[in-house]
């Protein structure tokens, strides 16, 4: 409880008569249990914690350079970005700092993105101070990066949500008129009440295209003069049609105008645009809250040895740093105290962490797994190898040929044929009818304008983004989707998505008894390996008994006594050489799990061999299952992984992978040439978590960043899947069929309209009442097939 | 029904006000946010002087927009009203 809301003397602390309110009825109820439950549930980590740090680097100068706003004389702004919020009541928490922390005037928290904008009295409290605040109220901040691009992406969704509000605004009021206009079209008007409506509403359609709609025409443009076709083409020409036609109708006095059906088309065509938007920009932003949690920090050294939080922006050549045990190294340097295991697995792909020593090297992006060392800083920011990779990320990025969609595919052929059917309908009624010719023909190409083929996609698009992310899918685009479709090759990286990334027990062999033992044994041994029986046997770890004598031998495991027996854990030739004997079946065992690269610890109890461990990066249990489900989508599967050759051939034959189609030790650059390769004959899908990923998924036709993903990764990947694992990559391709087969239902369904309604202007049936209904018709349906679809 | 032509003008002119106001209120961020403003109605209000210790004075407070300013939901059928 945050110390402001305490209430005291009380035995039970709420943060609002809400949660008490709640409280009581369900004890009223006798539903104690929910607590327990409740707390069953948290344990699992999924609720962010407090962490109790100091945030000191929220003071350094150059943090506030970089994300504090001064506003007026006194006043400072800040946003952050906050671990945990899920719901109302985290709203109504951070917006009470004002009352927790003197001198913060405001806190506003948008929900939808995890952020909060605090404005306070900047000399009355140290930004470190309301950091601290927002963390004991359970929400770690972190600072919000991105500054230019996250600027420009909120004036273009100002400027979207502006040209909604105005669209919808002008279509109301020229529908209104249009009643009113149908009302004397039944019953008789006097001619100078219809001009007066058809002028008013010409004027009201003139703001509607000049302003709003001109994005259809700009974007139309834009395809005429790149040659290419694009879905607002035909848009353009139906709108152009119906103000042309109209404004020559209005003057002239004569004939019919079509306004309302102009203006409520580009409200719709706008709406479904915005609504495609808006879950694209929520998968953006639950991207970027990864992003801000990767850290931003460095433990600096000072002359007088005392160590200081800095942003990483304030690090420079020659610094001397401090990285403990689980953090990752800040910026490229050398090791030149203390030594430890490097985990490299996010910077090189390398399963096995790597003793450092003074004098090594260390990059940014590693993890420190075992002990305090200091790295004298030699480069930083983009000078590291992680920066110059982010760079090579780049490039990819940019060289990426856009695909040709669906929809823009098929508007080419469809402005043909409206074209084409307006010439021979005006032909025809030349000859039957020549005074009504061009009207029958304006009419045909205003009811032929593609308002529902304009949503197909979008609001397809929409519901199908919006449901991934609820399953822990985060897709950026919605073209990926549609590349997805066509199966090709699939390349996995290993560390991360088809294993672990970390040594564990792979594989055992034995009685539980003997679990025991080598748990009573390894609790003196800090080893690596001490590490994953621990982790692995956790279960089991009551009643492991007191071990002593234990006595620790470099490289080969550990000897000591337990229950009163003696006891052996490690490698074979530790129990050759105390003389204990291995059946020809155990022998051949060790021999396999060496195949598998597989470290084999066995285990001994006075003199007699009990168990067999096998050790190393164990492979997913769903990995096998969910290769077979790709294989079956047509998909052909190869690993690409910057781990041991040995490793990645062993990995690919325990999972059926062809041999020539399993890449180890590969560089970034390499994985780059593989993936090139690979797609000059179809499409690649590449799945990873490193950096040493992010330009192989650039490269790729698409890029799939996995649980845990480096900075890097996220930013090259065009898909982010929280769920650990490749299953996640069969529903993507699942949910990305689905998805195209609604788009394509979509457009079948819209095109049915157009045909019907260019039916009806061809026999000179239509008039501005059936266009009227036909076109919020046709759009209705679309809206429905999409929601109603089942995609993700 | 000569009427129509002062009513037309004077109606479309109402609409162009709330239209303004609209494009003054997305000009200054108040749609930048869609989500969290419906959960802060359910929020009670409280008096600004139950907020303690700020050393900042009241008006500074308006001045970046405190006491909650009206963060209604878009709607646009406002401006429909105007006119009908």
């Amino acid at each position: 409880m945050p110390a402001g809301l305490v209430e005291d003397g009380a035995e039970r602390q709420f943060c609002c008569n809400g949660c008490r309110t709640v409280y009581e009825a369900i004890h009223g109820c006798g539903l104690q249990d929910y607590y327990q439950l409740k707390q069953q549930l948290d344990a699992d980590g999924k609720r962010a914690a407090t962490t109790g740090r100091g945030f000191e680097e929220f003071d350094h100068e150059r943090f506030r350079e970089l994300y504090v706003e001064p506003v007026g004389e006194q006043l400072s702004r800040v946003e952050l970005y906050l671990e945990g919020v899920h719901c109302a009541a985290c709203v109504w928490l951070v917006e009470k700092l004002p009352q927790v922390l003197p001198g913060v005037v405001e806190a506003r928290l948008h929900l939808g993105r995890s952020i909060v904008t605090v404005t306070w009295a900047g000399q009355s409290q140290p930004l470190s101070a309301i950091a601290q605040a927002l963390d004991r109220l359970g929400y770690p901040p972190h600072p919000v990066r991105g500054g230019e691009e996250l600027k420009r992406r909120r004036a273009e969704d100002r400027r979207a949500f502006t040209r909604l509000g105005v669209a919808g605004a002008l279509a109301g009021n020229v529908m209104l008129m249009a009643f009113a206009l149908y009302g004397g079209w039944l019953h008789g008007m006097e001619d100078q009440y219809r001009d007066l409506l058809r002028w008013t509403s010409l004027l009201l359609t003139m703001v509607q295209l000049a302003w709003p709609g001109r994005v259809f025409f700009t974007g139309a443009w834009a395809a005429l003069r790149t040659r290419t076709s694009h879905m607002d083409l035909p848009i353009a020409i139906g709108l152009g049609a119906g103000l042309v036609g109209g404004a020559v109708n209005t003057v002239t006095g004569g004939g019919e105008v079509y306004f309302e059906s102009v203006t409520v088309l580009v409200f719709f065509l706008l709406v479904g645009r915005f609504v495609q938007q808006r879950q694209q920009r929520a998968a953006y932003d639950s991207l970027e809250l990864l992003y801000a949690l990767t850290p931003g920090r460095a433990r600096r050294i000072r002359e007088d040895g005392a160590v200081e939080e800095v942003p990483l922006d304030a690090l420079s050549a020659g610094a001397r740093v401090e990285v403990r045990a689980g953090d990752s190294v800040p910026a490229d340097g050398r090791v030149v105290e203390g030594r430890s295991l490097f985990d490299l697995s996010l910077l090189s792909g390398e399963s096995r962490p790597v003793e450092v020593e003074p004098g090594a090297r260390a990059h940014a992006g590693t993890v420190n797994l075992r002990a305090r060392v200091v790295v004298e800083v030699e480069a930083t920011g983009e000078d590291t190898r992680v920066g110059r990779l982010m760079k090579l990320v780049e490039r990819y990025a940019r060289e990426r040929a856009p695909i040709v969609r669906l929809a823009d595919r098929l508007s080419g052929w469809f402005v043909m044929a409206v074209l084409a059917l307006a010439a021979v309908n005006f032909l025809l009624w030349l000859q039957l009818d020549p005074a009504n010719a061009v009207e029958h023909t304006i009419a045909l190409l205003i009811v032929a304008c593609p308002c529902a083929l304009g949503l197909a996609t979008p609001l397809a698009i929409a519901a199908a983004v919006g449901r991934a992310a609820h399953g822990g899918i985060l897709v950026k685009g919605g073209e990926v989707l549609e590349r997805l479709a066509r199966p090709g090759r699939v390349l996995l990286d290993k560390t991360g998505t088809l294993t672990r990334g970390q040594v564990g027990v792979a594989a055992w062999h034995g009685p539980d008894e003997a679990k025991r033992l080598v748990l009573a044994l390894e609790a003196h041994s800090s080893h690596l390996y001490a590490d994953a029986f621990r982790a692995a046997f956790a279960a089991d770890t009551a009643g492991v008994p007191e071990a002593s004598e234990v006595e620790e031998r470099q490289g080969l495991g550990l000897r000591g006594r337990a229950e009163g027996r003696e006891v052996l854990v490690g490698s074979p030739r530790l129990l050759a050489e105390a003389g204990v004997e291995l059946t020809a079946a155990e022998r051949e065992r060790v021999e396999r799990q060496a195949h598998d690269a597989l470290t084999p610890v066995l285990v001994a109890v006075d003199g007699r061999h009990l168990a067999t461990a096998g050790l190393g990066d164990a492979i997913h249990p769903g990995a096998a299952g969910a290769l077979a489900e790709l294989r079956a989508r047509g998909w052909r599967v190869g690993i690409l992984s910057g781990d041991h050759e040995e490793v990645v051939a062993a990995v690919g034959r325990q999972l059926g992978i062809p041999l020539e189609h399993c890449h180890g030790g590969v560089s970034p650059e390499g994985k780059v040439a593989v993936v090139e390769e690979e797609r000059a004959r179809g499409p690649v899908l590449m799945v990873g978590d490193g950096v040493n990923d992010a330009a192989a998924l650039a490269a790729a036709t698409t890029g799939v960043a996995v649980h845990g993903g480096a900075e890097a990764s996220l930013a090259a990947a065009d898909v982010y899947m929280t769920e650990e694992g490749v299953q996640g990559v069969v529903h993507l391709l699942d949910g990305a069929r689905r998805t195209v087969r609604v788009i394509r239902r979509n457009l079948v369904v819209s095109l049915a309209y157009n045909g019907l309604g260019v039916a009806l202007a061809m026999a000179g049936l239509l008039n501005p009442l059936v266009a009227a209904i036909l076109m919020p018709a046709s759009s209705l349906t679309v809206i429905s097939l999409s929601y109603r679809s089942r995609t993700f | 029904m000569d009427l129509l032509y002062i009513a037309f003008p004077a109606a479309l002119l109402l609409g162009a006000l709330f239209l303004a106001l609209f494009l003054w209120a997305s000009k200054r961020g108040q749609y930048d946010d869609l989500d969290t403003p419906s959960i802060r109605m359910l929020h009670d209000d409280e008096p600004i002087s139950a907020i303690s210790g700020s050393d900042v004075d009241r008006k500074e407070r308006s001045d970046v927009g405190f006491p909650a300013e009206v963060d209604e939901d878009t709607d646009e059928d406002t401006d429909e009203d105007g006119d009908a």
